[in-house]
């Protein structure tokens, strides 16, 4: 089944997208870019795009284009979608092996505030941020699975959050949150009183 | 093995040299001081330079008034600086004579305290040695007996010392009813008794003991009944006795050669066989002078120069009243007999007594009744035209005149003796470069004036500066100031200090060299109330500024009469002045500003006198504060009278006007503290008007806030039980009357210091059983506050909403580094430097310390918990010990020191320090180091040389890189 055709109305791409159809060459890609998502969200969102274009980047040439479908190895539509399930929720989930690596990160960085600790806070906390943002992008290409792709970015929301959360505690016992009291002390007026005395000696 | 203690002990002396070497670098890098000698006395000539002992008038804080105090100093004579300077120590309160070795003139006696004599070297000022003669107090008069021997006569007794070590040798006693007197040349004394015989007792040492051999003498003075002896005095070979029937009687005196027997023959010479003037009669004897001279007083209060020569009395000349006649020279030093006016038309001259007073000589420019009052003294220190003149501002002049008419008299030195006894001070600011002024204003922007008027008064000040950078003068208005700035100077913008004397003079000085600048003579000032308080009116700000001067000044009648004057603080010049026919109790400055940016003072009369409600005058009275200022005045300005004798603190609000028209306003007693007869109120501290508070609260370890109690009428009133030697520190709210709390100590000294700082009252006290100087601290905080509230008014917080809301932390500190004798909060411009409390020390030095030392919340080490240790609190410890490199007097001290005065300068880090007793002293300190300046050592050079050259670098390299691009591409 041909993936890539040239819409002659529009002049794009369309895209579809056929797992497993070719043999090896696609799932090898597919599997290489999935064990590439635990190493980062910008992994994962240099996987997103490389999912989108693979062709761009890989140099891989996808096998529809060039060899014949082979309707014996081709997978149904319902095992695609479970598939794509699994895969989707494989990579909502992939954050949440950050959390303890980024906890301990953190934990050992210490919490004087200096040139070398403050870029790794900086990452720490644009990187959820970031991946929040970009969450649309990184599950667009399952948005076939309709109801439950909302599931998979809310948990993959919720699992950037915690490590957001992660960061903030750690800015927070660095002093760096203007959390407390005292960091709104220049805020509060100085009262100044309405009535005048002075003394003298008779 | 010899050299081994040498090398050790070149070893010691070099790192001690390097010790000292530290301070030098320190001393007069960022401060000066104005080393006074005090009153002059005495003078002796010693060609290039001058002997003078003079008084000094210290303030004794216990009794409230100014004992008398003594000095030494040698003077260069061609500049007037001191070479050096010796004081006597202050409990010594009488000064009887001044005596030069005539044969050693490096060597000299003091007798003071009437039994403690001295023998100094003239060279560097060295006590060779002293002695006290526990016998007596009343000793009067010594001369040398020989070279070996001194001998001191005391009012019961004759003392010989030995002038090598001041060893008492032999002492004779005397009848202490007949007050001898010594003969000058002779080991005779001489005294009047009853039946006008003079007796003449002798009484030598030789052989090392008191031989009294000689044969006594008596001589009667004959007078007629009804005539009686008005004065008495010793001449070389000759005594002088003068009578009321207006006789002069000369009793001559030849010693025989063997020394065994007096000759004594009497003359009597009638006054008018002298003069030819009727109707004028002999007050009294004055002043011997050198070549057997000495004056005569008359009754028309003129003098009579009379010479004794030959066994013949002659007159040199008649001295008119308003003349003041030079004072006798030390130990008969040769002197030109000077006169100096005192006329009424205010010009001081100088004459010749000798010559004629038909030819005297107007002094130089500057000197003059009206900057310096009239002559009070002279003093002819040589036969070359030297004179030191005094004038009552005790101002000392070095003069040297010609008796030539085409030569006029020439002022070769000046010293402001005044500044030895400053009452007041007060700093301002010189008129500020345009962008500091752009600073300030925008520190005091606030909302009243609008963001239009802001924003339009920033632009016209930047381009006013644009234009004068580019027109190269200054916009600034203060062209008759002129400050020498040529000295290195450390202080960018100096200020200028300004200081009342005991004198009546004030001073304007300039910080960073302490030049006098400008001063200004009030000839009227009542010295004995020693009343004095400045006030700065008008800020630098909005040019030209005002200070209000009150000084309490002398009346014909028996009522007390003050007189407020405004000056321009620059130049001294008054603007105006009001007198005030009432006794002043009590003068401040408000925190009400007019539409001319005049700071209202008020000032509280005693009248109508002793009643409850004292008279209030408020200036200016204009119709602006009439209308905008008068509403809100009557509610919120309230004053105290700390009553000394009664031991009360009674307090008194602005009630209602009695007379608009005239700026005069009732006041009503609101409130009143009695301590009780027996009590004493010792000191009472309230907060510094110039403090900035930056910090509502305190930061916790647990950033918390512990929010601090600002109350700037909090005061606190040391009392003390004598009885009981019972010391209370009573806090006060001074408008309320509430008593916040109040804290003992026993065995408590009658001698406290109070420093008031945000939330904080810090106090020194002495311990009399275990002889400790402690300083204590009282923190006061709130449990909650109302932030929302920008206000806090006395009125409105009851006495159980303080005792309920309240968190009042204590604690008591011992200070090893001597006793205290006043303290200072150190201000900054804008309150964020931390706080630190400067303590000047008994023995004249002050120390900075830093608040976070004297807080009550340092915790013990056994209660301290880590959120502690994160605030920063130290953990207690009792003593309060420093390095001695923390004094900021380094190794210099200040006499009798009597008060220190802060100022924030145009840098938050640095306070400028002004300290007077007998030396006024001033500093610049960084208490929490100069954190907004580049230190002196920084190399500016270096900087611009490397940012130079690496900006030609990145010149070059860039250049380098797209040629190497270029090359490569057409490879």
């Amino acid at each position: 089944m041909s993936s890539n055709f040239k819409n002659n109305n529009t002049g794009a791409y369309t895209r579809q997208w056929s797992l497993g159809s070719t043999g090896s060459g696609s799932n090898s890609y597919i599997n290489s870019g999935s064990a590439s998502t635990g190493s980062g969200s910008s992994n994962t969102t240099q996987q997103a795009s490389m999912i989108n274009n693979p062709s761009k980047k890989s140099g891989l040439v996808p096998p529809a284009s060039t060899s014949p479908p082979m309707a014996a190895n081709q997978l149904t539509a319902a095992q695609s979608l479970e598939l794509k399930k699994k895969k989707g929720w494989e990579l909502a989930k992939s954050p949440a092996k950050n959390i303890l690596m980024t906890g301990f990160f953190l934990w050992m960085i210490g919490n004087g505030i200096n040139i070398f600790t403050m870029p790794v806070i900086i990452y720490a906390v644009i990187n959820p941020i970031k991946a929040i943002f970009q969450v649309n992008a990184m599950f667009s290409r399952f948005s076939d699975l309709k109801d439950q792709v909302m599931e998979m970015k809310m948990t993959y929301i919720g699992i950037q959050l915690l490590l957001l959360g992660v960061t903030l505690y750690k800015c927070s016992s660095m002093g760096i949150l203007p959390i407390t009291q005292s960091d709104w002390i220049s805020s509060l007026p100085i009262k100044k009183t309405i009535e005048f005395s002075s003394g003298s000696w008779v | 093995m010899s050299t081994t203690p040498t090398l050790l002990v070149l070893f010691i002396g070099l790192i001690v040299g390097c010790c000292l070497g530290i301070y030098e670098e320190e001393v007069g890098l960022r401060d000066w001081s104005i080393r006074n000698i005090g009153q002059l006395e005495s003078v002796f000539d010693y060609d290039q330079d001058l002997l003078v002992q003079s008084k000094l008038l210290v303030y004794n804080q216990n009794t409230n008034n100014y004992t008398n105090s003594f000095s030494l100093a040698l003077l260069d004579k061609n500049t007037g600086i001191t070479k050096w300077r010796q004081l006597i120590p202050v409990q010594e309160d009488t000064f009887e004579q001044i005596l030069i070795n005539d044969l050693d003139k490096d060597y000299f006696i003091t007798i003071s305290n009437g039994n403690i004599i001295r023998y100094w070297s003239r060279v560097n000022g060295e006590l060779i040695w002293n002695q006290v003669i526990v016998s007596t107090n009343q000793c009067y008069q010594a001369s040398f007996v020989n070279i070996d021997t001194l001998r001191v006569l005391c009012l019961d007794s004759v003392v010989f010392l030995s002038i090598k070590r001041g060893t008492i040798l032999s002492s004779a006693n005397i009848d202490s009813e007949k007050n001898y007197q010594s003969i000058p040349n002779t080991f005779y004394l001489y005294y009047r008794d009853t039946d006008n015989n003079v007796q003449f007792l002798p009484i030598n040492y030789q052989n090392s003991k008191v031989d009294t051999s000689k044969s006594k003498h008596s001589v009667s003075l004959d007078l007629a009944a009804g005539d009686q002896v008005t004065g008495h005095l010793a001449l070389e070979g000759a005594i002088v006795y003068t009578s009321s029937a207006n006789n002069i009687h000369v009793l001559d005196i030849q010693e025989e050669k063997n020394g065994n027997a007096l000759n004594v023959e009497k003359q009597t010479i009638a006054l008018f066989s002298l003069i030819k003037e009727q109707g004028i009669s002999i007050v009294g004897v004055d002043s011997v002078y050198p070549d057997n001279r000495f004056t005569v007083v008359l009754s028309n209060k003129s003098k009579l120069l009379l010479e004794y020569t030959n066994r013949r009395l002659s007159v040199i000349t008649m001295i008119e009243q308003h003349y003041v006649m030079v004072r006798p020279s030390l130990s008969g030093q040769q002197q030109q007999l000077f006169i100096g006016s005192n006329k009424s038309d205010g010009k001081i001259e100088l004459a010749l007594a000798t010559e004629s007073a038909k030819n005297p000589q107007p002094l130089p420019m500057g000197i003059n009744t009206t900057v310096n009052g009239d002559i009070e003294s002279i003093f002819s220190t040589d036969k070359q035209g030297y004179c030191l003149v005094v004038t009552n501002d005790w101002a000392i002049h070095m003069i040297q005149y010609s008796s030539r008419a085409d030569e006029p008299p020439i002022l070769l030195w000046t010293r402001e003796e005044s500044l030895s006894s400053v009452l007041a001070s007060e700093i301002i600011d010189f008129p500020l470069p345009e962008l500091a002024k752009l600073e300030e204003f925008e520190y005091e922007f606030n909302s009243t004036q609008g963001f239009i008027q802001h924003f339009t008064r920033r632009i016209t000040t930047q381009i006013q500066d644009l234009v004068s950078l580019f027109m190269g003068s200054s916009t600034d208005a203060n062209k008759d100031v002129i400050i020498n700035q040529d000295n290195g100077n450390k202080q960018r913008t100096p200020k200028m200090i300004l200081l009342t004397t005991l004198a009546g003079k004030v001073f304007g000085l300039s910080s960073d060299k302490g030049t006098i600048v400008w001063s200004r003579y009030y000839s009227d000032f009542d010295r004995s109330r020693a009343e004095s308080k400045i006030f700065i009116t008008k800020k630098t700000l909005y040019y030209p500024p005002e200070a209000a001067i009150v000084i309490s000044t002398t009346s014909k009648s028996s009522s007390t009469k003050s007189v407020v004057s405004f000056i321009n603080p620059l130049n001294g010049k008054e603007s105006s002045n009001k007198i005030i026919n009432h006794n002043i109790l009590h003068a401040s400055i408000l925190p009400i500003v007019d539409d001319h940016h005049h700071q209202l003072l008020m000032i509280a009369v005693d009248y109508p006198p002793n009643q409850p409600s004292p008279m209030v005058q408020v200036y200016p009275w204009n119709e602006y504060i009439r209308h905008h200022s008068f509403a809100s005045m009557k509610n919120i300005v309230n004053y105290y009278l700390v009553n000394h004798t009664a031991a009360t603190v009674q307090g008194y609000r602005i009630d209602s006007m009695a007379n608009g028209l005239k700026g005069q306003l009732k006041s009503d007693p609101t409130w009143k503290i009695s301590f009780g007869a027996n009590h004493q109120i010792l000191a009472v501290g309230s907060s510094n008007a110039h403090e900035i508070i930056q910090s509502p609260a305190v930061i916790l370890g647990n950033r918390n806030l512990l929010p601090k109690y600002v109350n700037r009428n909090v005061i606190s009133i040391a009392s003390l039980d004598p009885k009981l030697s019972l010391l209370t520190i009573t806090l006060v709210d001074a408008v309320s009357g509430i008593t916040i709390k109040s804290f003992t100590h026993a065995h408590s000294a009658a001698k406290v210091s109070i420093v008031h700082t945000e939330n904080s009252v810090v106090y020194a006290h002495y311990d009399l059983t275990s002889h400790k100087q402690h300083i204590s601290v009282i923190d006061m905080f709130e449990k909650t506050v109302e932030w929302t509230q920008d206000t806090y008014s006395s009125l409105s917080t009851s006495k159980q909403d303080i005792a309920a809301n309240l968190i009042i932390k204590h604690k008591t500190f011992d200070f090893v580094q001597g006793l205290i004798k006043t303290m200072r909060l150190a201000i900054t411009t804008k309150g964020i430097t931390s706080k630190n409390v400067l303590v000047g020390t008994v023995s004249g030095q002050i120390l900075p310390i830093d608040k976070k030392w004297i807080n009550a919340r340092r915790p013990t080490p056994e209660e301290a918990l880590p959120t502690d240790q994160e605030e920063g609190l130290i953990p207690y410890g009792p003593r309060l010990a420093f390095p001695p490199f923390f004094y900021i007097t380094f190794n210099t001290t200040i006499p009798a020191l009597r008060s220190i005065e802060t100022q924030g300068t145009d840098l938050e880090s640095t306070s400028i320090v002004l300290a007077y007793g007998v030396d006024v002293f001033c500093t610049l300190i960084a208490p929490s180091l100069p954190y907004d300046i580049l230190s002196d050592s920084f190399n500016h050079i270096a900087l611009i040389i490397t940012s130079i050259v690496l900006l030609i670098l990145t010149f070059i390299s860039k250049n380098w890189k797209d040629s190497l691009a270029l090359k490569k591409k057409w490879k």
